[in-house]
């Protein structure tokens, strides 16, 4: 399969969490080809994180369907959980467990085991440069080290397709370029990436294929070279996503 | 089977590295049963049990002064001090000292008390003989004097006055016995010689010299397993603190749900191929090996550590060792299921530590742990059947104190699972 196979199917899709007096989505049609690193670009409050949430199952749309990986199965199907990996914005892991205890326990909820299950942690610690902190408490490590153990967790069941909200927040500028060779590297594999953030400079380095999204509604799809072409008053990504957006402040 | 594994395993390595859970969970409670159970053995020494010191002048020296001194003296509950500092004591040496509180109380039996009573008790029962037949109650001799302790309880107070008069009547009565003998010896006249030999005799009886107790008080226990076990504060406060105790995971309990709902691990652990009800039954496992091992502790502590290191009356197991483990297991999931709704409700954990601890004090003190449900207002008592500590805390009395096996206790017991069910499923449902 290639980028134009379609991994990610979106119709039309709709969430209004309940007490909500408007929507979080309102009708997103969207299509992930296998392979892709897809950036999915918004303000605050513009529906990203919903949308990841709706991709990996957390929850039930209210409206539209999601189709991952040609199977009619609902994300919260446990074929659909084996194939997906994500990297939620925040450090979602066991304070009181070290790092390589964190890995492998998520590697074993993926029903990983034994010798098997040991390579891999070694090759993520290692990858991830996280070798020397492998008996270190989560809740003791540095900012760095908690993404880069985020990240490995996501990673873990060496999934086939990588859902990353936001993985750069708050690390320093080593951390951020190793995390960046890492998701290249994964995508080179094969491994579709899809990736939320605020930083253009980083969209427009990694992605293949963004979508800016804002008030619950795509509103631009494409290359990022592409899109910055067909705007010629833009002569970057931000500047793009600004006209786009507008300038007023958000949530 | 695994996955349930691993994740009793993830659990049990976290409960391990939190310290301050692991002291809220097995030394407070600790810590708890010993002082209370020392401070409601001494409350209950001070009014039973070991001797209570009261100062004693006897100003009379005949039968009531005598008598009293020797019951005093033969009794268990009360020590007779007739000197201080080496001195034989006084009336204002008696009344400085309780009035500073060093004694408790002080009884002083005036002079002449003995002659005075004889004098009443003939002088009343010629009233009687001529017909007036409340004379003898109405003779009193303002005779012993009573001194307390101003700041003395109640009880203490009351248990004192009841071994006093118990005393008191038992010497009064010989002395009326002793004086009727006297007096009938004295205005019966008779020839014949045998008669005369009694009436000689009768007259020589001493009040010393008649029987103080002609009929025996036998106690018994309802259960009649008084031989195998035998009520005491440690029968009562090891199981019901030991159950307190185990309620009280429902800080760290409810604090790991709370901790995984708040910093996003519960959303990635809703992203694996693994039931949410796997997860929870993780957590239930590994809490259960808690609850297991604070009441092991807390058993242990209350066969070895309370009558060799700290003098209370040691914990008697019995041998209903099936109803035991039964008991303690519905109990623990219980405990669990209450720290598993508090978690789902509450959303941060200082909301849960002191939602869940109050709710658990208020639960023990409606189980009756604080003060037995048989003394509660109408309303409570019918409240307390709410409780699960109090299912749970009927069970093991009955266990502990009652010697009750399983057919004794098993309502109890299937009312703290269903409990446990109810708890598990709403939990799984809100979160699943």
């Amino acid at each position: 399969m290639t980028a134009d196979t379609p991994v990610i199917s979106i119709k039309d899709l709709h969430k209004k969490y309940k007490g909500a007096e408007t929507e979080a989505l309102k009708g997103i049609t969207l299509t992930i080809g296998k392979g892709e690193f897809y950036g999915i670009l918004g303000p605050n409050a513009a529906g990203k994180t919903t949308l990841i949430s709706l991709i990996c199952g957390l929850f039930k749309p209210t409206a539209g369907s999601i189709t991952i990986d040609q199977k009619n199965e609902s994300a919260e199907s446990s074929t659909v959980k084996k194939i997906i990996g994500l990297v939620p914005q925040e450090i979602a892991l066991f304070a009181n467990l070290t790092v390589r205890e964190n890995i492998g326990y998520f590697g074993q909820m993926h029903g990983l085991y034994g010798i098997a299950l040991n390579e891999i942690v070694d090759n993520l610690l290692n990858r991830l440069q996280l070798e020397s902190h492998a008996g270190k408490l989560i809740g003791k490590c540095s900012g760095g080290i908690k993404r880069r153990a985020n990240l490995a967790v996501g990673m873990v069941h060496n999934p086939e397709i990588l859902v990353l909200d936001e993985p750069t927040v708050g690390v320093d500028a080593q951390s951020r370029n190793l995390i960046f060779e890492y998701l290249k590297e994964l995508n080179r594999q094969g491994t579709t990436v899809i990736y939320t953030t605020h930083y253009m400079n980083e969209a427009e380095e990694l992605c293949s294929v963004v979508s800016i999204i804002d008030n619950g509604l795509v509103i631009s799809t494409g290359n990022p070279a592409e899109l910055i072409s067909q705007n010629e008053d833009c002569n970057d990504l931000g500047e793009m996503f600004l006209k786009l957006t507008g300038k007023a402040l958000r949530e | 089977m695994r996955k349930l594994y691993f994740n009793i395993r993830r659990e049990i390595l976290t409960l391990v590295r939190d310290k301050a859970g692991l002291s809220i969970l097995f030394l407070m409670p600790l810590l708890l049963i010993i002082v209370i159970t020392l401070t409601q053995q001494n409350a209950i020494n001070s009014v039973s049990g070991s001797e209570i010191e009261i100062l004693f002048i006897n100003h009379d020296g005949g039968t009531i002064g005598n008598l009293m001194q020797q019951g005093f003296s033969e009794s268990n509950e009360i020590k007779l001090v007739e000197r201080y500092n080496n001195k034989p004591l006084t009336d204002s040496m008696l009344k400085a000292l309780t009035a500073k509180g060093k004694f408790r109380a002080g009884i002083i039996i005036s002079a002449n008390t003995t002659e005075d009573a004889e004098e009443k008790i003939i002088s009343g029962m010629r009233s009687l003989i001529e017909g007036d037949e409340d004379a003898l109650a109405k003779e009193k001799v303002p005779g012993i004097q009573i001194v307390f302790d101003p700041a003395l309880r109640e009880m203490v107070k009351t248990s004192i006055m009841n071994a006093v008069k118990l005393t008191e009547r038992g010497a009064e009565s010989r002395l009326m016995t002793q004086v009727l003998f006297n007096q009938l010896s004295e205005v019966i006249v008779t020839e014949d010689s045998t008669s005369q030999l009694i009436l000689d005799a009768l007259k020589e009886i001493r009040a010393d010299e008649l029987p103080q107790e002609i009929v025996e008080t036998d106690t018994s226990y309802g259960n009649g397993s008084s031989a195998i076990v035998r009520p005491s504060i440690t029968q009562n406060n090891v199981p019901a603190f030991a159950l307190f105790a185990m309620f009280f995971i429902v800080i760290p309990l409810a604090g790991s749900l709370i901790a995984e709902k708040n910093e996003g691990t519960y959303d990635r652990l809703k992203t694996l191929p693994v039931s949410y009800i796997n997860i929870l039954l993780g957590k239930t496992l590994a809490y259960l090996l808690v609850c297991f091992l604070q009441f092991l502790l807390m058993v242990l502590v209350g066969i070895y550590v309370f009558p060799h290191w700290l003098g209370l009356p040691a914990l008697v197991t019995g041998n209903h060792y099936f109803a035991i483990f039964a008991a303690t297991l519905v109990s623990a999931l219980s405990a669990i299921g209450f720290g598993l709704l508090v978690g789902t409700y509450s959303t941060t954990h200082n909301q849960a530590a002191m939602f869940g601890a109050i709710l658990v004090v208020i639960m023990a003190a409606l189980g009756g742990i604080f003060m037995p449900v048989n003394m509660m207002p109408d309303d409570l008592k019918l409240i307390s059947n709410l409780s699960p500590l109090r299912w749970g805390i009927d069970a093991f009395l009955d266990l502990f104190a009652r010697g009750a096996g399983l057919a004794g206790i098993w309502k109890n017991l299937l009312l703290l699972f269903a409990f446990f069910c109810i708890s598990l499923g709403i939990a799984a449902k809100r979160f699943g």
